[in-house]
């Protein structure tokens, strides 16, 4: 018997079925190594805290810089691994876990009060005072002091997000059908590029140049100036599955002879390639412009890329209301 | 191939164009209808003018930076445009003489956590303005009630449900407003996408609008229609559905349209499949006109029940103005007596009109 029949007929005893190619490809190629990238990252941040909450006051100011670099890898690896959400951080809807904004600081003081000492007590505690803005609201904004209760509930944060990103790497895409799989994806990756050029980039500098007197854009990931490590983070996701490997959008376009679509959409990831690359927050004009190149290659996807696959965009414009 | 009473309409439409421009011209005044549209990518609030010529043209368009797609005539004159769901911005556009005829926007942001749904409504006075949101951590229903004037948030009310919609004041018990909860759930990080639809809760509730206490709510009996569009013609609520049946022939086969008279609500059928989809209703005649886009055509109701689908591709935005119903689609419009006589259509710009569409 074959090796591949075998598992095959393992996995319906086991009452599933086998994941299908597309959906193999995806998890071996991206989601399993960018879950892996963020449980290295997100456990690095609970011996980086809790050292800070041990050092003495002529340590502090290095230990607390040591934990924000913890927590700047933490977030690159979980935008990179959220950046399309799709499978484990779909279902689990890790995003609302661990990434919900806008943090609350009343929430947060109130938790601090409450002194939790482990995940039965953290139950109890709002999504708005946890997760990675949470931590980044006591490593930035009120920089959390050594030996305080607001140190230890750090800790208490960043075991949350450990303990999220070590689910998140042992799951497995409920969906094992390729078709339903990829619809998810292509949907996903639509609303991905959504979220990065409206609410990510180009709305906060609407806002500030609406706003009578002008004011400065409020960036996501704003006290620890991260936006631009967040743009870039999820980019990378956006163009990763877009083209890289069997398990991306173009390797699913070739698989159906759609080749002319599939070298559409590389060159409109180029171009928007192009626009972010190095993107900072004081480039109004650029940020704009790769705003205008991003809402390009949602339209092309869209209007050519989910046809050719034969997805229905729920997340789309086109949809009814 | 078409149906021989589309082919009439179409036959009527290539004869139309001097009635239409009586009809659009009516004592000297061209009809002013203020949309929202989408040219190439980009997304415009705009007022179009049905002129004595019959011709329609642009007269004003203001670029906005997502979808909208409810618009608001207010009280003071100007025009309000609220975001599509999930939506961000809310913008006042125009002074006492309207939109595109001078006066400033405005531009208001939604606060951290909510969205905005898609409509709005305003007090008598203009004084206070009632925005339909959505609590992006429980997903739950919100009105917002906000100062007619800076558009700030005064207080917020719940819907009792997921997902609401228009809302509208209540002609049969003044006072309160009549919400329509969708009650399709979706969360922040799928956007549009339905998820869970065997959670679906749609609802029409009525709220005290002194305080926003729940005074009634009343459910269809399929729990996959969803309640969406709202419009009063006399004592009677019509209410344009969206079907979410998972089967796509009970989606295609679904009524559009449910009545409410203040103690029930039951849905109306009709004899031809509408595909299940209401985009926008209307006040017209006895009954109700639905935008029906995926039955391409509008879908008229009397008193009695279904009555035609009158041809129109696309078509979805309704307004009644000047004596007739002026619904829109694509390329074309298309003007519909409540009397005797065929419907009279003519040009658009090419623009993709969204849902809704009102009279100035």
């Amino acid at each position: 018997m074959h090796l591949r029949t075998f598992a095959l007929l393992m996995s319906l005893f086991a009452g599933q079925a086998a994941a299908g190619p597309f959906v193999e490809a995806v998890q071996r190629d991206w989601l399993g190594p960018r879950a892996a990238d963020f449980v290295r990252d997100g456990a690095a941040l609970v011996p980086a805290l809790e050292t800070l909450c041990a050092a003495t006051p002529e340590r502090a100011e290095a230990d607390l810089a040591q934990a924000r670099e913890h927590w700047l890898r933490a977030l690159s690896s979980w935008e990179t691994l959220a950046g399309v959400a799709v499978g484990p951080v779909l279902e689990r809807r890790a995003q609302r876990r661990i990434d919900f904004t806008p943090t609350r600081p009343r929430m947060i003081e109130k938790a601090i009060r409450a002194e939790p000492k482990g995940p039965a007590d953290m139950e109890l505690v709002g999504t708005p005072a946890k997760g990675l803005p949470a931590l980044e609201w006591l490593l930035w904004s009120r920089p959390v002091q050594p030996g305080t209760p607001g140190c230890r509930y750090a800790v208490r944060v960043a075991e949350e997000i450990r303990a999220e990103a070590a689910a998140l790497a042992a799951a497995r895409p409920a969906t094992q059908d390729d078709t339903a799989f990829l619809a998810e994806l292509v949907n996903q990756w639509v609303g991905g590029v959504e979220r990065l050029r409206w609410p990510g980039m180009e709305m906060p500098l609407r806002v500030a140049m609406t706003s009578v007197p002008a004011a400065v854009p409020d960036f996501p990931r704003r006290d620890s100036h991260a936006a631009p490590l967040a743009w870039s983070a999820q980019w990378r996701a956006l163009r990763g599955l877009a083209l890289e490997g069997e398990g991306s959008l173009r390797a699913a376009l070739e698989s159906r002879g759609q080749t002319e679509a599939a070298a559409a959409l590389a060159q409109a990831v180029a171009a928007a390639d192009a626009a972010m690359g190095g993107l900072t927050t004081g480039e109004g004009t650029r940020i704009l412009a790769a705003a205008k190149s991003l809402a390009g290659l949602k339209a092309l996807v869209e209007s050519r890329v989910a046809p050719a696959l034969g997805v229905n965009i729920g997340f789309s414009d086109a949809d009814g209301d | 191939m078409p149906r021989r009473r589309e082919f009439l309409i179409g036959m009527a439409a290539l004869l139309g164009a001097p009635a239409l421009a009586r009809a659009a011209a009516r004592q000297g005044e061209p009809l002013r209808l203020a949309a929202a549209w989408q040219t190439g990518q980009a997304y415009r609030v705009g007022v179009l003018e049905v002129d004595g010529a019959g011709a329609t043209r642009i007269a004003a368009a203001l670029d906005v930076p997502t979808r909208a797609h409810g618009l608001l005539r207010l009280p003071g004159g100007g025009l309000l445009a609220v975001a599509r769901r999930p939506g961000d911005w809310l913008l006042r556009w125009g002074g006492t003489e309207g939109p595109g005829k001078g006066g400033a926007t405005a531009w208001r942001w939604i606060e951290p956590g909510r969205a905005f749904a898609g409509h709005a409504l305003a007090s008598a006075d203009g004084a206070t303005l009632y925005t339909a949101e959505i609590d992006l951590e429980s997903g739950a229903g919100l009105i917002g009630v906000r100062d007619g004037a800076t558009l700030e948030k005064r207080a917020e009310w719940p819907t009792h449900g997921l997902d609401p919609h228009m809302l509208a004041w209540d002609e049969l018990h003044p006072g309160a407003l009549i919400v329509a909860n969708g009650g399709v759930p979706t969360q922040p990080e799928t956007g549009r996408m339905k998820r869970d639809l065997e959670r679906m809760d749609s609802s029409l509730v009525r709220l005290d609008a002194r305080g926003g206490a729940l005074l009634g709510q009343w459910r269809l009996a399929d729990p996959r229609l969803s309640l969406r569009h709202l419009a009063w013609n006399g004592a009677r609520l019509g209410i344009a559905l969206q079907a979410e049946h998972d089967a796509a022939e009970a989606r295609h086969k679904a009524p559009v349209l449910a009545l409410f008279d203040g103690q029930g609500l039951r849905t109306v059928d009709a004899p031809r499949p509408l595909a299940g989809y209401g985009g926008s209703i209307a006040p017209f005649a006895a009954g109700f006109a639905i935008g029906c886009p995926r039955a391409r055509g509008v879908a008229v109701f009397g008193a009695e029940g279904f009555r035609a689908l009158l041809g129109l591709e696309d078509a979805c935005p309704l307004a009644s103005a000047h004596g007739r119903l002026w619904a829109g689609g694509s390329g074309r419009l298309m003007a519909v007596s409540p009397g005797a006589g065929s419907p009279i259509q003519g040009q658009v710009p090419e623009i993709r009109l969204d849902n809704h569409w009102i009279a100035l």
